[in-house]
């Protein structure tokens, strides 16, 4: 029987290289133009004939871009509206690609560490690039919370330097996990299915049970695969918000 | 400062959409996908928070040759780090549903009030 990690393996399609570098067309790839073929799609459908009053794949459109739009302007304020854009694109992206993993036979690009954390080390070095540009020095003034006595400072100062580096980490680790965890644990639901049905005897009576199982685990990880890519640009919008607001 | 009659009605507009966004908040749903999000968040916090605490604490032993105690104490303090994500997080939890319970509760004095005239 395959292995529940098969899935993930990379396959190369082509080999090219840039500058030295590895950056073959693998799977990955292929379905991240996957993805950016259907958001160009759903985009499309949306917008082709504006109206005032929306038809179906307007309203979905402009829902979806409210959604976003909400969460921005609730979690940074009306100075974030400057990265609604970036944020509706990442959710999008991340969303769909989420999504698509959840097909038979496709690909989650989203379960390499590679690429989430391609995206989480472009947004902290945005997030530090906003907040010098902002707030200059004054920058550092995140790591100092206001109203800490100052003897406290010598603790606080490094908790907060730890917690301000480890987002990266987070961020790409969540989606990451959460992705690998929910597909692994799939493939071995299935498979059981499977080798129950070949066991023979009583055993083969017992297939059903995985079966309900895998339904029930598909189920929560359409909920997973909705829930992360909210959460990945929900943190986005609350690093932001650090930045350009410096807050806490 | 004198309210115009726009204003106040923006104002109750406001607070009604407050109040239908918590009751949004209170449907089953939305509660287990934000308690969802919320776990994984802070429970991967304090896990990554330790490690990052001590990758840095093992960097500065291998600079400073002070093994292998400057580890020992970033990764307490990437624990703490942690915890005071998790701890800020409930405090601004607890806050919001204070806030709530105070709206609620002033919208039913005022609907009481309003009901209390309406007799007289």
């Amino acid at each position: 029987m395959a292995s529940p990690l098969e899935q993930f393996a990379i396959k190369r399609y082509t080999d090219l290289s840039v500058a030295g570098l590895d950056a073959s067309f693998t799977n990955a790839a292929l379905f991240m133009l996957f993805a950016l073929v259907l958001i160009w799609g759903f985009m499309f459908m949306g917008l082709r004939q504006a109206t005032v009053i929306p038809g179906r794949w307007q309203a979905a459109v402009e829902s979806l871009y409210e959604f976003v739009g909400d969460m921005v302007s609730e979690n940074i304020g009306p100075k974030g509206r400057a990265f609604i854009p970036f944020i509706f694109t990442l959710f999008l992206f991340i969303l769909v690609l989420n999504l698509m993993g959840l097909l038979p036979y496709s690909f989650t690009v989203t379960s390499h560490i590679a690429i989430t954390f391609a995206f989480a080390a472009f947004i902290f070095l945005m997030c530090i690039v906003v907040g010098v540009a902002r707030h200059g020095f004054h920058f550092l003034e995140l790591f100092v919370p206001p109203n800490t006595p100052a003897p406290l400072l010598i603790l606080i100062v490094p908790i907060e330097v730890i917690s301000y580096f480890s987002r990266p980490l987070t961020l790409a680790i969540r989606l990451f996990a959460n992705m690998t965890a929910g597909h692994i644990l799939l493939k071995v639901f299935a498979g059981f299915v499977i080798s129950l049905g070949a066991a023979g005897g009583v055993l083969s009576f017992l297939f059903p049970v995985p079966l309900v199982m895998t339904v029930a685990f598909f189920l929560l990880e359409l909920l997973v695969a909705a829930v992360q890519a909210y959460v990945f640009a929900l943190l986005t919008c609350m690093y932001l918000n650090d930045s350009i607001n410096l807050s806490h | 400062m004198f309210l115009t009659e726009p204003d106040r009605q923006h104002d109750l507009e406001g607070l009604e959409a407050r109040l239908a966004a918590a009751k949004a908040r209170h449907e089953p749903r939305a509660v287990v996908s934000s308690a969802l999000a919320a776990s994984t968040r802070y429970a991967m916090e304090i896990a990554v928070a330790a490690v990052v605490g001590g990758a840095i604490g093992w960097q500065l032993d291998r600079w400073l040759g002070s093994k292998p105690w400057l580890s020992i104490l970033f990764l307490l303090l990437g624990l703490a780090a942690g915890f005071f994500n998790l701890i800020r997080a409930v405090n601004r939890e607890a806050a919001v549903v204070e806030l709530e319970q105070q709206e609620v509760a002033a919208a039913e004095a005022k609907a009481r009030e309003a009901a209390q005239k309406k007799m007289v």
